[in-house]
């Protein structure tokens, strides 16, 4: 038997089952079910390779102000009497939530346009013709290339007890490759995550990545210090997406969050980043659609957390909104920033001296107060002086506040699509970013 | 009784009972569980199925995985999830490559499929240009049971007395001033069920336990705020482990010094001092500058894509002093408390120990079958040492990290001997931030808990310090270890690596260490 993920109608026969099953005041339904594969390579070869289909029916019962959540992969009648069974029990044995909210009632999801036939049809003969061309790619130039195809068709529902359903399907695909000099001397990075599989070029990936590569070979070292910075869009979606993960309204209110401001204010509606920023989340962004709803079923809707550099928007969960009187704000489903009408190169030709970052790694923070990070620069760093790149410097840690950073930018590149990494929001829309100065604190020895 | 024949004769007393189906109450899963098919029949399905489509060596993996988590702040349960995942995973090596396919179908019609799709993909890859796969020799274990030692079961616990668990342990914080106090439980439970073509079936389940904690003060006028936070405190246990830690204790005792941590000063500059690290914190920094390094996959180059690579490179083997000569670490799968321990791994392969770093000297890799060649001439070790892991049905498996210990030193003393011997330094208690580069020589780590150590006594409090070394020279700075009373054990409940990202679950045992001239900075 071939799994399918679920289609609409087979998504609302499975919520209609556990609403038979259900005896609880309420009861909320989330469906997921993913199919797809994923093919790995590394010293110019295959490695591993897999194939899965699965999904998950997440049920929350409540009873009163008691709730309880259980959850199973199996649709069979038995696993779903079973997962509404544990669900309740756990609810009866609660205790009473103070912040309980019903839930909510009928809504209209919007339908961002996030399924393309092209990437349905992909499988493991599409991915193994692709990483052949990323692998002839690497060998015609003689360099060692490491990577990771992997792409899903997913389908998502989200239903309740007063009526509530919504169906989201989505596929996506998402490619990165490595490409090290045979001398371990040079490393370079390049990767994306597209809806549609058709706009998958993974020759071209590996050739950028083995020019970076090629190009850092013979590093010059740099002293650490606080140096004019550009950003390429892959490290840009890290700190965007550290900045609005972090907003959250109700961490701000109650004093803990680089967003709270002396004398139990916080810093909403204050400029706090450069007038060029601004990053919004809008589900139906034609280049990375966002998902139909966020967390406690709420619909996903355009919303404009920085604009021109002011704190416009934080999200807001529906208790703390209740509490407070105002609309809930869901969080981010997708991510996009503002961006100018110039190339990187542009950015490069405009900068006098300063430093080019491929990417960032092992991002962590450092001091929540200021949203301090800590992370590594990786896979192509180079110094630009008189409006071009000279040569490649070593790697450095950086401790930098997101905040700081964009407070700095002076000028932006048109935004693109980039892969998911630690900290972005995915799937996410960066420009390249130019700011006047960020802190590298000490070297690293790694290529 | 079989489970076949159990399923026939259970049919017929529901039959007789005579209850329509669609109002039937669900059966418990214990007794569900008979219903299913039998594991062994069908492994021996999805191998032949292997070997007929053209496998030269395959392996199943059927497994159910239980998780649980409970999230509460202040007086309040905040959300919980009781989740299972049930499914199956099918790897094969064919023409030299390996593939592998995964369902949540666990039936006799589609493990044949999945086996066959292995094999399908597996001729695919063989296309695209691969360096063969060969496996190092396994002993077969035909009939094998393993479980992680426990009294019990933390899913066998009722919901409202872990709720009131945790709600005593929010109070002992709020009681004692905190702003706010968070803490949840993250239960697991691994019903793993493995077989191949080479005769083993080996059947193994493990229990993991985990109550991570977070207490905060906040000044409100000031605008500013300060956290304690706990998450390393775990193990291979059952709910007894929960109950043996005193965490109201730990956490009233939080609360005291993030209300001194809220006021207390940081650095002048950054500077170099002499760093005393406890158990609590440095397992990590282990974990990071030691665990990651030794695994032979990334010092080959085949996680460059994520992960990355490793200073540690095989030439580098019984050259290398990694550490000063009082330094050893060992890897395990054997200690019973700690999380990565197995009867056997994901291999067929049964629990190891074995030095990585034997006074000083990097001696050796963390190693799976189908890795051995690749360093057996270097090292002259020709078995695995059982590294394999898959975090669950639908992740094939590779090689992970067992646990990894700081061994001792036998005639050390205790913390306060190793402050003693300090005139100017830190004392740094939790782990904290942390952070290291993707070969592994620059790391940056922070505590909980910092203190100045002045002349040789602990002194004030200090807030938003980390420190920043290079691997090599932070090891053979290591001039003093605490003795067999001071080994603490702390864990990683979450760490991942590989593509598609997989968690695992790893602990590290070690004493207190001294480490000289450091670097060190208000952050």
């Amino acid at each position: 038997m071939r799994t399918k993920v679920l289609t609409e109608q087979e998504a609302q026969r499975i919520v209609d089952v556990v609403m038979d099953r259900a005896t609880a005041d309420a009861t909320i339904v989330n469906l997921t079910s993913r199919e797809g594969g994923n093919t790995r390579f590394a010293a110019n070869g295959v490695t591993t390779s897999g194939e899965v289909a699965d999904l998950a029916v997440n049920v929350t019962s409540t009873f009163g102000a008691r709730s309880g959540t259980a959850e199973t992969n199996g649709i069979d009648d038995e696993s779903i009497a079973n997962v509404v069974r544990e669900a309740e029990e756990a609810a009866r044995l609660a205790p009473e939530d103070p912040e309980y909210v019903p839930p909510l009632d009928r809504v209209e999801y919007l339908r961002p346009a996030a399924w393309f036939e092209t990437s349905a049809a992909y499988g493991s003969g599409e991915r193994a013709n692709a990483v052949s061309a990323a692998l002839a790619e690497a060998e015609s130039r003689d360099v060692v290339i490491a990577g990771f195809l992997e792409n899903y068709r997913t389908a998502s529902a989200t239903a309740n007890s007063a009526g509530l359903f919504g169906y989201f399907p989505m596929t996506w695909l998402e490619y990165t490759n490595t490409v090290r000099t045979r001398d371990g001397g040079g490393s370079g990075w390049a990767g994306v995550r597209l809806h549609d599989a058709g706009a998958l070029d993974a020759g071209a990936r590996a050739r950028v990545a083995a020019e970076k590569a090629v190009a850092s070979r013979t590093m010059v070292h740099l002293e650490p210090g606080e140096y004019p910075v550009i950003l390429e869009p892959a490290a840009v979606a890290v700190m965007a997406g550290a900045l609005v993960s972090q907003m959250d309204a109700r961490q701000a209110m109650e004093g803990r969050s680089y967003l709270t401001a002396a004398g139990g204010e916080t810093k909403r509606g204050r400029r706090i980043v450069a007038p060029i920023v601004t990053i919004e989340t809008d589900p139906l962004h034609p280049a990375v659609p966002g998902r139909a709803w966020a967390g406690q079923q709420l619909p996903s809707r355009a919303t404009t957390w920085y604009r021109e550099g002011i704190v416009e928007n934080q999200p807001i969960d529906r208790y703390w909104a209740q509490k407070n009187g105002v609309e809930p704000v869901p969080g981010p489903t997708n991510l996009a920033m503002r961006g100018q009408d110039r190339s990187l190169e542009d950015l490069i030709r405009e900068t006098d001296r300063g430093i080019l970052v491929t990417r960032f790694w092992y991002i962590r923070m450092l001091n929540p107060t200021d949203l301090t990070l800590t992370g590594l620069t990786r896979d192509g760093t180079f110094w630009i002086e008189g409006g071009r790149i000279s040569h490649a410097v070593n790697n450095f840690r950086w401790n930098e506040s997101p905040v700081r950073l964009f407070e700095r930018a002076e000028a932006l590149s048109r935004p693109e699509r980039v892969a998911n990494e630690d900290w972005a929001v995915s799937p996410s829309y960066v420009p390249a970013v130019r700011a006047s100065a960020f802190r590298f604190a000490s070297v690293s020895q790694a290529v | 009784m079989k489970r076949r024949t159990f399923l026939e004769s259970s049919a017929l007393v529901l039959g007789a009972v005579g209850l329509p189906a669609p109002v039937a109450p669900p059966l418990p899963r214990e007794l569900r569980r008979w219903l299913e098919p039998d594991d062994r029949e069908l492994a021996d399905l999805a191998l032949n199925a292997a070997r007929r489509a053209g496998a030269s060596y395959a392996d199943i993996r059927i497994s159910r995985h239980f998780f649980q988590s409970i999230q509460t702040r202040e007086r309040r349960l905040e959300w919980m999830n009781n989740d299972v995942t049930y499914g199956f995973g099918v790897r094969v090596l064919a023409a030299g490559v390996w593939g592998f396919a995964a369902s949540r179908i666990v039936a006799e019609d589609e493990v044949a499929r999945v086996a066959r799709a292995a094999v399908d993909q597996a001729k695919l890859n063989a296309r695209i240009p691969h360096a063969p796969v060969e496996l190092a020799p396994a002993e077969a274990f035909p009939d094998a049971e393993w479980s992680t030692p426990h009294r019990v079961d933390p899913f066998e616990v009722p919901i409202n007395e872990k709720v009131d668990f945790l709600l005593a342990m929010n109070a002992a914080g709020l009681d004692a001033g905190a702003s706010f106090v968070s803490s949840g439980i993250r239960f697991q439970k691994h019903e793993r069920y493995f077989a191949s073509t080479e005769g083993s079936y080996i059947r193994q389940t493990l229990l993991r336990v985990a109550a991570p904690w977070t207490v905060t003060a906040v000044d409100r006028q000031a605008g500013r705020f300060a956290s304690w936070d706990e998450n390393q405190r775990n193990a291979a246990a059952g709910w007894e482990f929960l109950l043996d830690q005193d965490y109201r204790g730990k956490i009233a005792r939080a609360t005291e010094r993030v209300r001194e941590k809220l006021v207390a000063p940081t650095l002048d500059e950054a500077t170099k001092k002499d760093l005393v690290l406890l158990p609590s914190h440095l397992w990590l920094t282990m974990h990071e500058s030691v665990g990651h390094p030794t695994e032979l996959d990334r010092a080959l180059g085949y996680e460059a894509n994520y992960a990355g690579t490793s200073f540690c490179a095989p030439d580098k083997l019984n050259e290398l002093q990694y550490a000063s000569e009082i330094v050893s670490f060992e890897a395990e799968k054997q200690t019973p408390s700690s999380l990565a321990s197995v009867g056997w791994d994901d291999d067929g392969v049964p629990a190891d120990r074995w030095l990585l770093v034997r006074d000083g000297l990097f001696v050796d890799y963390q190693t799976t079958r189908d890795q051995v060649r690749w360093i057996s001439d270097r090292t002259g070790v020709t078995r695995s040492h059982g590294c394999s892991y898959g975090e669950d049905w639908s992740l094939i498996q590779f090689q992970r990290m067992p646990n990894i210990n700081l061994l001792p030193d036998p005639d050390g003393g205790s913390v306060d001997d190793l402050i003693a011997g300090v005139d100017d330094g830190l004392l740094i208690d939790t782990n904290g931030s942390f952070s290291i580069d993707q070969q592994r020589y620059n790391f940056q780590f922070a505590g909980q808990g910092t203190w100045e150590i002045k002349g040789g006594k602990r002194g004030r409090m200090l807030r938003d310090v980390a420190y920043q070394g290079n691997t090599v020279e932070f090891w053979n700075s290591c001039d003093g270890l605490g003795g067999p009373a001071t080994y603490e054990v702390y864990g990683a409940y979450n760490d991942g690596k590989g593509q598609p990202s997989q968690i695992n679950a790893v602990s590290h045992g070690c004493p207190p260490g001294r480490f000289r001239q450091v670097n060190v900075f208000p952050s």
